[in-house]
């Protein structure tokens, strides 16, 4: 618990920081383009499957928002081409997220029937698991 | 070829309206541009990130692991951190003011779980704090009981500022252009001379830091960076901070890798890596100044790993541990929670963090080897040091052996350093530091650098004083083996 709350509060200082770092590189804008791609680079790689889907579909909603609001000046918005490629995406990369959260409780209901299983008859100790795994040393 | 804005104007043929009218169009679209994707990126950034908290909040409920129930959340934080840690270290306000942050709210957490545990009132605990409170007390005096102490504290603050403008713009100052071309290391070297005594030894562990990263991008396996090719034809003297600066190339970027969560396999192979990178790439017997390194790049950026790569390294590399704490200890010299002299002391540090003796020896004679060769243009500031300092530096000779091998690497550097001969004249101006100077500084400096060194430089060992150990003997052994 100690790590966990040292962990917490490092990352709301990063964070905080971070963001008063963005704020003095909204002068220059690529700078600060690549500053959030890099956080979110390392974010996105502690993403199950299922939440990786979910945020392509999302980041890909977004993205469209973006471009239609801007789109809206230019009249690029009334194009309905565009609406009918947007609506598709859109429905392809639910029906991804939803079969990625399906499989994905699937496998944890699975998951947690057989450590149900393991902790109930089989004697091994829940321990077992992480040593098993290999993990390195962690900080007191 | 960069073109200027009248060379364009001549050639696009256009009116002085019409041309200006068309350029402020370009930058307005370019900036749009740029606008747009800032938008994108910071919308996904924070979809990321709230998606993020989502998962930790699962991970909490529904732990893996009944007996570290917070592990996978500990985990998942940790990279994020780092990765937002990597772009704060842009800006040296910013890093330093986490760092600060980040080091003030691990004590306070550690104080709080130690007091609702009641460990904080243990008569061992409240020693502790006493001990702190006491070399933090030290430490203001130092530098704020008189006038004169606070124009050596202001020449110190200026030397650590200088050093540490040299070592980030290095690249800069020796005209090293970016890493996918190639430059001429023997030019790269005199520049870094030319800078003149003591901003040059900075100069060439900077460079020697860039020279490698260029060819870590390549296809493995990676050989020869400072025994072949180019380097071949180095001048000794630069060679020690050249695999210093190596060894930084090698630590920044293989300690990105792993994490203190990482499975112990990779952790090890990771530090068998930087191990044979060493191996393959340094001339002999300068191995150590690239191994110790790894030690300042670990308590620097990654502090929560020194005791993991610690143990890790007892295994994979048991000769290569000295270097790696005398490493720590010089770190703590340049962290910025450190940097104000007079503010918060590193002596601290060296009697909380070391697990074991030889960690902690090391750890002086690092930290002893910053201030020295840092201050090393103004003694009466390290004169001071031992005025308020004597008491705890005088207890091992861990401290002596810092000074004596920042003075041979000195000395090595840029032979016959007028600072140097400077610092080794030196005579206290109070007569009661005389004893303690001569004692801890003023006999074993001149030891160092006028018998010592030469039978190092002789038997090619210069790597050796990158970590705690009786200099005078191991030059015993090498006399005497030459002699058998």
């Amino acid at each position: 618990m100690r790590e966990f709350t040292k962990s917490i509060f490092s990352f709301s200082w990063a964070m905080s920081l971070f963001g008063v770092q963005q704020t003095t590189n909204l002068l220059s804008p690529a700078e600060a383009a690549k500053a959030f791609d890099a956080v979110t680079k390392a974010t996105e790689g502690q993403f199950t499957d299922v939440l990786k889907a979910s945020f392509d579909a999302g980041d890909k909603m977004q993205r469209n928002a973006v471009d239609l609001t801007l789109g809206m000046f230019s009249g690029e918005a009334l194009n309905p081409n565009k609406w009918i490629r947007m609506a598709s995406d859109a429905a392809k990369q639910s029906a991804e997220a939803v079969t990625k959260g399906l499989q994905g409780v699937t496998s944890t209901v699975q998951q947690a029937a057989s450590s149900a299983t393991k902790s109930s008859g089989c004697g091994s100790d829940t321990g077992s698991a992480s040593k098993s795994q290999g993990w390195g040393p962690m900080p007191s | 070829m960069r073109v200027g804005h009248g060379q364009r104007f001549k050639e696009s043929g256009m009116g002085a309206d019409a041309f200006l009218r068309n350029s402020l169009g370009e930058v307005g679209k370019r900036l749009e541009f740029f606008m747009l994707e800032l938008t994108k990126s910071a919308m996904r950034y924070s979809w990321a990130i709230s998606l993020f908290g989502a998962q930790q909040l699962k991970n909490l409920v529904t732990p893996d692991n009944l007996r570290h129930p917070t592990r996978r959340a500990n985990a998942a934080f940790y990279p994020i951190t780092q990765a937002v840690e990597d772009r704060l270290n842009d800006s040296a306000l910013l890093f330093g003011v986490f760092l600060l942050g980040e080091d003030a709210q691990r004590a306070l957490v550690d104080l709080t779980f130690d007091s609702l545990k009641l460990r904080a009132f243990t008569p061992s605990y409240i020693a502790r704090l006493t001990q702190d409170f006491s070399i933090q007390l030290k430490e203001s005096r130092r530098v704020f009981s008189s006038v004169e102490n606070v124009r050596l504290g202001w020449e110190e603050l200026k030397n650590n500022v200088e050093v540490f403008t040299l070592v980030k713009n290095a690249s800069q100052l020796l005209a090293i252009p970016p890493s996918d071309q190639d430059f001429d290391l023997g030019k790269a070297v005199e520049a870094a001379y030319a800078l003149g005594q003591f901003p040059d030894l900075w100069a060439v562990e900077g460079l020697g830091h860039d020279y490698a990263l260029r060819f870590l991008g390549k296809s493995k396996p990676i050989r020869g960076i400072l025994t072949e090719g180019q380097a071949r034809t180095l001048p000794d003297k630069c060679l020690t901070m050249m695999h210093a600066g190596m060894g930084l190339a090698f630590g920044s970027q293989l300690m990105d890798t792993i994490t203190p969560y990482s499975p112990a396999s990779q952790i090890r192979a990771v530090l068998q890596e930087y191990v044979t990178l060493v191996k393959d790439n340094s001339r002999k017997g300068y191995e150590g100044a690239a191994y110790e390194s790894l030690g300042l790049v670990t308590r620097f950026w990654h502090s929560q790993m020194v005791n993991i790569v610690d143990q890790h390294m007892q295994d994979v590399e048991p000769g290569a541990v000295g270097y790696f704490w005398h490493g720590v200890g010089r770190a703590l010299y340049f962290f910025p929670t450190y940097f104000v002299p007079g503010l918060l002391s590193p002596w601290i540090a060296v009697e909380q963090e070391p697990p074991y003796e030889l960690a902690k020896l090391n750890m002086i004679a690092g930290l002893a080897w910053a201030t020295t060769v840092v201050d090393v243009r103004q003694p009466q500031i390290l004169e001071t040091f031992l005025e308020y300092y004597g008491d705890i530096v005088s207890k091992t000779p861990a401290f002596t052996n810092g000074v004596m091998a920042t003075l041979i690497m000195g000395s090595d550097i840029t032979p016959d350093d007028y600072y140097i001969r400077q610092f080794l004249a030196h005579k206290p101006a109070h007569p009661q530091a005389t004893e303690l100077w001569n004692k801890l500084v003023g006999y074993p400096a001149n030891d160092a650098v006028h018998r010592i060194y030469p039978v190092l430089k002789k038997h090619h060992r210069l790597g050796e004083v990158f970590r705690y150990q009786d200099l005078s003997e191991l030059v015993g052994r090498l006399e005497g083996g030459r002699r058998a």
